[in-house]
């Protein structure tokens, strides 16, 4: 049981990472990431790379946090000054660009067969249950700091500009704010976050293949930023935890329903997510969180 | 006197949580120009927008030409004869001078026969657009931008005709050929109800004035008697909100 | 090389299709509809119910195809984008992700993951002057051509097209002009699911059809209406026969698996240097 809950709550600290990343980018900076599972994927690949070359875990975790960061800063220094939904269609083209890449270069990822065997960090400390555990409280470390990190950058100056940005770029341009590099820098941060739960996904599952990185780890991340409401991060892990609870909790459709097979059962539940996607954007669209500003703000919008 | 052609009580309309415009109430009588003044911000772009029908009024009645038209979609009040010139991107910029003036015609004029007829009578008015159908209507300038939006509000024969700040952004040759043609289309039988900043021109050719000041008619009366107002200032200023009633 | 060239054109036509119809509903309700690929994918398992499980001919059941799939894009537009319209851009085109994961996971509960293939006899290739052609390539090339004959006919020879480009250019005045928006909404999701479902038949019958065939068709998509210029339908058609003909041409110095790359560098290459499309003229705004 220790071993199921460790499991899923390590599943859901890994998203949570994935939406934070793009709470700062998208809920804080306004720009569209639908390419987010590209660069989760090469994050990943980084980590699982490294570590199968015998590279010992910070050395790994910072390989792949500057991946992240390093693909970040060259998409959005391509692509920042874009409007929203071309900044959507440009990241998505990259993501499918990273998919491309990781299908076909197989000397280097193994294409549709994946890494399999990537060491797992601190197992000579540990083992069985116990190890569960200690993996687990390294990666609620890390999302610790991750969090702290993204709480930081929010409440700093340089959140504020952001916000700024993301309501109108002219007024924040003429304010003598350099737009790009304020969105360079937000999207790269977001990078950086990816790059933690890259290490964690690729080092926790031990195996990964393109599959694992598809448009519905983008649809996670939106419906967790858009339920915990979009800029705030303490709503955002309320958001997180409670979107993967909804999506773990339909893995039990099929033991409900016993008559779907694996596959259609695998279908329902992708079913159930873009439904939820949409019922979240009609229904809660400002989440069940505001953000800080937001509460601030109440008192003289009126 | 006959019913007005447009009569409008206790119309209350806005954004967000507060009413801009407040229990607005005038008529517009059969025949003759209407002018809507009143100073920057006192509502006129709201009021004309919930007339049009791009703005659901929260309360009130729209009555044109005895029938209630306050809950109609702008299409709707489209089809029930109201036209309206907005006072910008008034043209489908992207298709043809021709496109246009068919576009303002063949969704709410119901008979396909007409239509040569309604655009001879437009070319009458504004020659200037004769022979440019082919033209992009993004390419022309501002005056004959205003000219087709003008003439393609005027395809469908409305009974009323709405003019958000005809003048407005014209150079000042055009204006004054801006207002013979508001003339010109209101001697041609078009009753119009027109908002403008330009109010000396606009006056000369109004029957009626209608003041609007901080979201309220303050005053609806001849236009002749609104020149010679002693005390216009205060009209547009609200001190003399206890005429309001008057003329109405 | 002249082989390559028809190739291209032909499999530019192919995405030429759903380009049209992605640009129209990008113009006329403001956001890149990225549930294109899936409205691909469900076409072509409705035809091929009908034309495998009922048995009827490939050509009914292609009709079929376009009515049914006619009707999910309206109980869609009902259901989700009508409930979001006047929102901004992102909400729909967040939900429109959201659509595609209802669309091609419904065809994954209903026909499972495994490769298909409709109920047609496969014909020998033509010679013709040195050149490879196969049925299903004129087959393709002549449905093409009528379906863009056809939609260019409606836009800018009808009523109701020239309503399309009026609302896709100012919805405000088109209201104004007794316009009424939902209908022609209606009909753009009409057209787009005729585009949509013929596009994911003609790609059934020249190769395979599983539930992600129409996903590896929205990078190039995006592109071809990128590079026509958003908005701009017949800017779209010029655009998709260049990406058909430089995927070709491509295949020469890469590996054929590297073919959708071409569209990602076209994407940003156009980003970058010409926002407003190939075409060139800026499409004037409000």
């Amino acid at each position: 049981m220790i071993g199921y809950l460790t499991a899923i709550l390590v599943v859901v600290l890994i998203s949570a990472l994935v939406a934070l990343a793009l709470n700062l980018q998208w809920g804080q900076a306004g720009m569209v990431n639908f390419g987010i599972f590209g660069f989760f994927a090469a994050t990943s690949y980084v980590a699982a790379l490294s570590s199968l070359a015998g590279y010992p875990l910070l050395i790994s975790l910072v390989l792949a946090i500057l991946t992240g960061v390093a693909l970040s800063a060259l998409v959005a220094l391509v692509s920042a000054r874009l409007r929203e939904d071309y900044f959507a269609i440009a990241t998505l083209a990259f993501a499918e660009a990273v998919r491309l890449f990781l299908l076909n270069e197989t000397w280097l990822t193994g294409g549709a067969n994946g890494l399999p065997g990537i060491p797992r960090p601190l197992s000579a400390y540990s083992s069985g249950q116990s190890y569960e555990l200690l993996f687990f409280v390294m990666a609620l470390v890390l999302a610790a700091i991750c969090f702290a990190f993204a709480e930081a950058l929010t409440k700093s100056p340089f959140g504020r500009v952001l916000r700024a940005l993301r309501e109108d770029d002219l007024v924040a341009a003429t304010l003598g704010k350099h737009v790009l590099s304020f969105r360079i820098w937000a999207f790269s941060a977001g990078g950086a976050i990816l790059g933690v739960a890259g290490y964690l996904h690729s080092s926790y599952f031990g195996y990964i293949d393109p599959t694992q990185f598809g448009a519905f780890v983008t649809a996670y991340a939106f419906m967790a930023v858009i339920a915990g409401g979009r800029g705030s991060n303490t709503g955002l892990l309320f958001g997180a935890v409670s979107v993967m609870v909804l999506l773990e909790g339909t893995r039990f459709l099929k033991d409900l329903m016993p008559f779907l097979d694996a596959g259609q059962a695998a279908s329902l539940r992708l079913i159930l997510i873009g439904a939820g996607l949409i019922l979240l954007l009609i229904y809660k669209p400002q989440g069940f969180f505001r953000e800080h500003r937001l509460r601030v703000d109440k008192g003289d919008t009126k | 006197m006959t019913e007005p052609l447009l009569k409008v009580e206790k119309l209350c309309a806005g954004y967000g949580s507060g009413d801009i415009v407040k229990n607005a109430g005038f008529t517009v009588s059969e025949n003759g120009i209407s002018t809507i003044v009143g100073p920057n911000g006192a509502g006129k772009s709201t009021l004309i927008k919930a007339l049009v029908g791009l703005l659901t009024p929260r309360s009130g009645s729209i009555i044109l030409a005895g029938k209630d038209v306050s809950k109609m979609n702008a299409p709707a009040k489209a089809r029930a004869g109201l036209g309206y010139v907005p006072q910008e991107h008034n043209v489908f910029r992207n298709l043809s001078i021709g496109e246009n003036m068919m576009l303002a015609y063949e969704f709410i004029a119901p008979d396909r026969a007409g239509f040569s007829a309604a655009r001879d009578r437009v070319f009458d008015i504004f020659p200037d657009l004769v022979g440019r159908e082919s033209d992009l209507a993004g390419n022309l300038s501002g005056g004959q931008r205003q000219m087709l939006a003008f003439g393609c509000a005027l395809m469908p024969h409305p009974s009323l005709l709405l003019l958000d700040e005809p003048s407005a952004g014209l150079s000042p040759k055009y204006v004054e050929g801006m207002f013979a043609a508001v003339k010109a289309v209101n001697d041609a039988g078009v009753c119009i109800l027109m908002i403008e900043q330009n109010v000396r021109e606009a006056m000369a050719i109004s029957e009626t004035a209608i003041v609007l000041a901080a979201g309220e008619i303050r005053a609806q009366m001849p236009a002749r008697e609104f020149m010679n107002h002693p005390d216009i200032h205060a009209l547009y200023m609200g001190a003399a909100s206890t005429r309001q009633q008057e003329g109405a | 090389m002249l082989q390559i060239l028809l190739n291209g054109i032909v499999s530019g036509l192919l995405v030429a299709l759903p380009a049209v119809a992605l640009s129209l509903t990008y113009g006329v309700l403001n956001f890149p509809n990225f549930a294109i690929g899936s409205m691909i994918t469900f076409g072509a398992y409705i035809a091929l119910f009908f034309n495998v499980d009922i048995g009827v001919s490939l050509f009914v059941a292609a009709g079929l195809a376009a009515v049914g799939l006619a009707a999910v894009a309206l109980l869609i537009d009902r259901l989700v984008y009508r409930p979001l319209r006047g929102a901004d851009h992102v909400t729909l085109l967040v939900a429109s992700i959201g659509v595609y994961f209802v669309l091609e996971n419904v065809v994954r509960f209903l026909f499972g993951s495994d490769i298909r293939g409709y109920d047609v006899t496969v014909a020998r290739p033509h010679r013709w002057m040195g050149l490879r052609v196969n049925n299903e390539q004129i087959l393709i090339f002549v449905v093409a051509f009528l379906a863009m004959v056809i939609v260019w006919f409606i836009l800018m020879r009808t009523p109701f097209g020239r309503a399309m480009r009026a609302v896709s250019d100012n919805p405000d005045l088109a209201d104004v002009r007794g316009i009424s928006r939902n209908k022609v909404i209606a009909l753009v999701w009409v057209i787009a699911a005729a585009l949509c479902s013929t596009a994911g038949v003609l790609i059934g019958m020249d190769g395979i059809i599983d539930p992600l065939m129409g996903w590896n068709y929205v990078l190039p998509l995006f592109a071809a209406v990128i590079l026509g210029g958003i908005g701009n339908p017949l800017g779209a058609v010029l655009g998709a026969l260049i990406i058909g003909i430089v995927e070709e041409m491509a295949t020469l110095v890469l590996p054929t698996t590297y073919r959708q790359a071409v569209s990602f560098v076209i994407i940003v290459l156009v980003l970058l240097l010409r926002p407003h499309g190939l075409l060139g003229k800026p499409r004037i705004s409000r």
